[in-house]
């Protein structure tokens, strides 16, 4: 049975094989890398890897959460509140806006899956 | 084969395996960090089946030499070390125990290049890059199967012509 | 050995010749800059360049260029020359360029959308603006009132001088501004060298060459969250009406931004409607004018222009023309 396998083909298929076992034990225990920023102004104000939940108080404007790899923002002192009802958001490219505070929450990477998201 | 032949044909696959890394650099890349086709290794993989490992190592130390010299950064340079060396030595031990034909040795030289890439890339820049481990792992041996391929047909003409 | 060496000196040689040819040792990073007080939208540069001092210089340059831009179309706060500055004197002399083209663009388009774009109706925008900032809405009565000013013909342009006849009438160029902001930017940007950029002026994204590692990727976004469809591009741009984009919430029902000149009220035939074309102005003039017609009367005007349109309907489902 063995004989009729091509064992150049066995080599191969096993390297496949260790390395989906690899990539899965891989994004299992890494996040994806994704880091959320937030601006203020402009200006940088703080940096968090996306897969530690943490919630980041902005200057007492709003709170930033991030949790299971998701980020939203609540008690935005802001009038409109849009920046609360646009959601959450987990892919890098993707951001929370509120204007009114001058506050971008962003998730970016190296190579974001998305630059852009209309 | 007279050493004077075997130098001169290490000469020319040297020669032949700068020429094919640097006709790799012309192509497009494939937009994958890190994945080539390694055509240099057909080279290499002729001069260690037709020879040992000692001339395919020289076939593989004076292209790295070359590519660096005249096109390379220092980063570079290491990067391609690392990579022949973990190549060639996996090869030449998968050639020894002779389980598999060129092709198998082929996949694993092509796996073993891009572990060895991975290595130094993670002395230079962290643990961040290991998240390419295994997409590396399967171009490597998608590449390297794909090398191996040419390279037995390479092998079987060449020694049917050192016979002759 | 001779000629082993031999081999080598003429490889070498002959790799060197071709070597200008390779343009090898190009290390671009990836650089990001967001102006938050632009356009009443979040504006992002994103470039690929050599150093930061480059991309510093650069994305300067831009800012400065969209800030003059926004000043000058600002019809809420703009200064001497600017459209508010028209739309109370109604009357502008020696009228910048930039006005010039953008009014010319809009006159062009309310012709070309069969009046779906209408810049000439301020009056009644501005009613729906008061209602965004209030919450109340605004009365019919006072929506027909204000519709009946909003004739574009009353926009007289000659030479460098622009009046309005109509003293109840105003100019909003909301729907096309950013649009041709995106391109005069990128003028900018490129007049630096920078072959590898793009503006994102609050869903209205206009790209500049590739990416090193490829196209531009552009996320159509679900307004119930994620990501509905993926655009990738060079050298286009990608401009997306929203009703997503601006709106408010009024009684349980929501609001948004674009008004159909027909109904007075918000178009709400789609969530949001996508124009990939190479410019960003006729992107913007095109996405605006769609968002409030039939996807047939849509199909029809975007095959004119020959750009790739992209309808998102209530329930997520989307339409190309592709």
């Amino acid at each position: 049975m063995f004989k009729k396998l091509n064992p150049d083909l066995l080599l191969f298929l096993a390297i496949i094989l260790v390395a989906g076992l690899l990539f899965a034990l891989l994004s299992a225990f890494q996040g994806d890398g994704s880091t959320v920023v937030v601006t203020l102004n402009g200006e940088t104000y703080a940096e968090a890897s996306l897969s530690k939940d943490v919630e980041i108080d902005v200057e007492g404007l709003l709170t930033v959460v991030i949790e299971g790899g998701e980020v939203w923002v609540t008690d935005s002192t802001c009038p409109d509140g849009l920046c609360e009802g646009m959601g959450s958001i987990s892919k890098s490219g993707e951001s929370i806006v509120c204007l009114p505070n001058g506050i971008v929450v962003k998730i970016t990477a190296d190579e974001p899956e998305y630059d852009f998201i209309n | 084969m007279s050493k004077t032949r075997r130098i001169a044909v290490c000469g020319v696959l040297a020669g032949l395996a700068f020429g094919l890394s640097y006709l790799e650099m012309l192509l497009p890349s494939p937009g994958i960090v890190g994945a080539k086709l390694g055509l240099a290794n057909l080279a290499v993989l002729v001069a260690l089946y037709l020879f040992s490992w000692r001339e395919a190592a020289a076939v593989s130390g004076v292209r790295i030499l070359l590519s660096w010299l005249l096109f390379g950064s220092f980063t570079g340079l290491i990067y391609s070390l690392a990579g022949g060396i973990v190549s060639l030595t996996i090869m030449a031990l998968l050639k020894k125990i002779d389980l598999f034909s060129a092709v198998g040795v082929s996949v694993a030289g092509g796996v073993g290049h891009n572990l060895g890439q991975i290595l130094a890339a993670l002395a230079i820049l962290g643990t961040g890059v290991l998240g390419y481990l295994p997409l590396l792992i399967v171009l490597g041996a998608v590449s390297g199967g794909i090398i191996g391929v040419v390279a037995a047909i390479i092998i079987k003409a060449l020694r049917k012509v050192g016979k002759s | 050995m001779k000629r082993f060496l031999a081999t080598l000196v003429a490889l070498a040689s002959a790799s060197l010749l071709l070597l200008p040819l390779c343009g090898c040792g190009s290390n671009l990073s990836r650089y990001e800059a967001v102006y938050t007080d632009l356009f009443d939208t979040d504006c992002t540069f994103t470039a690929y360049c050599s150093s930061d001092e480059e991309f510093e210089t650069v994305s300067e340059a831009v800012y400065n260029e969209l800030s003059r831009l926004d000043s000058l179309f600002d019809i809420y706060d703009g200064g001497e020359g600017s459209l508010k500055d028209l739309n109370d004197n109604k009357t502008l002399e020696n009228a910048s360029d930039d006005i010039l083209e953008l009014l010319d663009i809009g006159v062009l388009f309310y012709d070309l959308s069969g009046g779906k774009l209408n810049i000439a109706m301020g009056s009644v925008l501005s009613l729906w603006h008061d209602a965004r900032e209030t919450g109340i809405l605004p009365d019919d009565s006072e929506l027909t009132e204000a519709s009946l000013h909003c004739d574009i013909a009353n926009l007289e342009i000659d030479g460098s001088t622009v009046t309005i006849s109509d003293p109840e009438m105003t100019i909003d160029v909301g729907s096309i501004a950013k649009g041709y902001a995106a391109d005069k930017a990128a003028e900018i940007a490129g007049s630096y060298g920078l072959t590898s950029f793009a503006l994102d002026l609050g869903g209205n994204v206009k790209t500049v060459g590739e990416k090193p590692t490829g196209k531009w990727v552009i996320g159509i976004q679900d307004p119930d969250g994620g990501i509905l469809k993926t655009v990738e591009v060079a050298d286009q741009s990608v401009v997306t009406s929203g009703d997503y984009e601006r709106y408010t919430v009024i009684d349980g029902v929501s609001y948004s931004h674009i008004i159909d000149p027909d109904t007075l009220y918000p178009a709400d035939n789609y969530r949001s409607v996508t124009v990939i074309c190479e410019s960003s102005s006729l992107g913007d003039a095109l996405s605006t004018s769609l968002f409030c017609m039939s996807v047939e009367d849509g199909k029809a005007l975007a095959e004119e222009f020959g750009v790739e349109v992209l309808w998102v309907y209530e329930d997520g489902a989307v339409e190309s023309n592709a």
